[in-house]
């Protein structure tokens, strides 16, 4: 019997962990004995702990009982679950998550769908003063409880060993910014800018063209048609194709550059190649150069050295020296050497001379005007008088001007500027026939070859000379199969 | 006093007389603004166009020279005919200079005329 009445008891039931509370009323329970106060009771007794809002169940269970008389097995009360904190992170602004790099192909044109692989980029490129990512805070967590009130403990979130090296700087408000330009890297632990852009393997569809204000490191090569430009220094362990390579500072690729008449190279300092062939561009100071130059077409600011190496072939034009092993080839094959101190225009010899052009330019328009007015048949009008006049003092006006420049007569003029020339040339080997030798305003023409070691340069602004091995120095003009046309 | 209507013409009027030394150069755009000049100016030289606006040359010279028949004058204009030449000399005119000239063409008449006078140069 008492065994029975404790079975149509109303009963608390606590989930494991004491997540939840439940209430279980039997059908054989007494429904007057059912009572909010009395399920209260029960729950307590048990130890939970029951809020408004579980009173309010249990309040709407005892009033469901009542009236449907069905058995009853119902969650009053919940545990609350602890918020654990979040663990510190880094949060990439767009563009800047460095592992998303080399993933987009490059641009595609809207018209023809077609997309520009030569364009994708596989790295970071930041500038100073950028806003790469921000360092986000880990969070402290919020406990919970359980049903019988006992604090249920939050973890806090984990603080993140981040570090950010010098290149970046890390602000209280967790924003890291970079300092200087560069390629941007994170292993993981760690985020650098790299003023140097380290390409691992070659430039080639894998990379897209490389643009990057910094200097460039390439481990392997540079394909066909694809461009590498950087501020500062290019090096190219491997061999460079028919590419196009600008940089503002030095070009080093001793493996050498096989241009195939396409490959272009714009240095603006100085350029150290295993050889080149078939290559235009220019170098702003000097070209050392282990082989050959074969078909080249270049511009050279500074001094030119091959030791070892040959000019075969191409026009080269070299503002300083020159010293090659070979000039030519045994093949005969035309080949072009000017030496000619190309006045840079913002020097004082480069303005002169182009003040001196424009005067010449000048004057023989308007001299041109005048014959044209003296000759028509309004040359009395007061018109063509007060324009003749005019051209007449303004012509007077600028020779007087070449004159105290010093350049009256243009021949002379391209003359004395060209024999500005001061370089030396020094071939330790041989000149070949068909060497065409442009220096200052000389024209020399080996029509046969002459056998090193020799050494040509300008005497003054007039005189070409050339010196055989130790012997006495000579005008080229007395030199056997070598023609001389100075001023051509 | 440069007398002209053509600025061009008495820009490189002004540039040549500098080149010579002169420094107090004044100008007149026609013969009616010369006279109203010429008094308070007091030029020793004068360059004088002859075909102008308002008053032309000769009228000018022939009014100037009723007052001042010493200060020379330079007529400077396209007139090249002998008769217009004879007219203006008969007017008073110191030398004659054709347009178009040349620089040194004005300048050597300029020194000429200043000799004949015997004004400094």
């Amino acid at each position: 019997m008492a065994d029975a009445r404790a079975a149509d008891q109303p009963t608390i039931v606590i989930e494991p962990q004491r997540t939840a509370a439940r209430v279980v009323i039997p059908i054989g329970a007494d429904p007057e004995l059912v009572t909010v106060s009395m399920l209260l009771s029960l729950a307590r007794e048990r130890g939970v702990e029951v809020g408004s809002k579980g009173e309010e169940v249990l309040r709407r269970l005892s009033e469901r009982f009542r009236a449907e008389r069905a058995p009853l097995n119902e969650v009053f009360a919940e545990a609350t679950p602890p918020r654990h904190g979040i663990d510190s992170s880094i949060e990439w602004q767009p563009g800047f998550d460095p592992s998303h790099a080399g993933e987009a192909a490059g641009p595609s044109d809207p018209s023809s769908g077609r997309i520009d692989f030569y364009a994708r980029t596989s790295f970071i490129r930041v500038h100073r003063e950028d806003h790469v990512a921000t360092i986000l805070p880990a969070t402290e967590g919020l406990d919970g409880r359980d049903v019988c009130g006992r604090t249920l403990a939050a973890s806090a979130g984990k603080p993140l060993t981040i570090e950010v090296d010098a290149s970046l700087a890390r602000l209280d408000d967790g924003r890291v910014i970079a300092q200087l330009d560069g390629q941007l890297s994170f292993d993981g632990r760690r985020i650098v800018v790299n003023p140097v852009l380290d390409v691992q393997g070659t430039v080639d569809f894998s990379t897209g063209n490389i643009a990057f204000e910094g200097d460039v490191v390439i481990r392997h090569d540079i394909r066909d048609r694809f461009r590498v430009r950087a501020t500062k220094s290019v090096t190219v362990e491997g061999l460079v194709d028919a590419s196009h390579i600008e940089c503002g500072g030095d070009l080093t690729a001793r493996r050498g550059v096989a241009g195939r008449a396409e490959g272009t190279i714009e240095v603006g300092g100085s350029a150290h190649i295993g050889y080149l062939d078939e290559v235009s561009g220019h170098i702003g100071k000097d070209l050392l150069c282990a082989r050959e130059i074969m078909r080249c077409h270049l511009f050279v600011g500074g001094n030119l050295v091959s030791d070892l190496g040959a000019i075969i072939g191409g026009c080269v034009t070299v503002a300083g020296d020159v010293r090659v092993a070979d000039l030519g080839s045994g093949g005969d094959t035309p080949t072009e050497l000017r030496l000619t101190k190309e006045p840079d225009i913002d020097s004082p010899e480069g303005k002169a001379a182009a003040e001196v052009r424009a005067l010449h330019a000048q004057v023989a328009t308007m001299e041109k005007e005048l014959a044209t007015l003296r000759s028509s048949a309004t040359a009395r009008t007061p018109t063509a008088a007060e324009r003749m006049t005019e051209l007449e003092f303004e012509i007077a006006d600028m020779q007087a001007r070449l004159k105290a420049l010093g350049f009256t007569d243009p021949a002379v003029e391209e003359a004395g500027l060209a024999g500005l020339c001061t370089s030396t040339l020094t071939v330790s080997r041989m000149v070949h026939a068909r060497v065409t030798l442009r220096l200052g305003h000389h024209l020399i023409v080996f029509n046969d070859p002459v056998k090193g070691p020799i050494r040509i340069w300008l005497e003054g602004t007039r005189d070409a000379m050339y010196q055989l091995g130790e012997g006495t120095p000579r005008s080229l003009r007395d030199m056997p199969g070598v023609m001389d046309r100075a001023a051509a | 006093m440069l007398v002209d209507d053509s600025k061009t013409i008495r820009r490189i009027q002004r540039s040549i007389l500098e080149q010579i030394g002169y420094t107090e150069i004044d100008e007149a755009c026609d013969g009616q603004d010369a006279l109203s000049r010429v008094v308070a100016f007091q030029p020793s030289l004068i360059l004088l166009d002859w075909n102008m606006p308002n008053m032309d040359g000769l009228t000018f010279l022939k009014t100037f020279r009723q007052r001042d028949k010493a200060t020379p004058v330079i007529m400077v204009t396209t007139e090249a005919e002998k008769t217009r030449v004879i007219e203006a000399i008969r007017a008073g005119v110191n030398n004659y200079v054709v347009k178009p000239f040349t620089p040194d063409t004005l300048q050597q008449r300029i020194k000429e005329t200043l000799a004949k006078v015997g004004a400094p140069q």
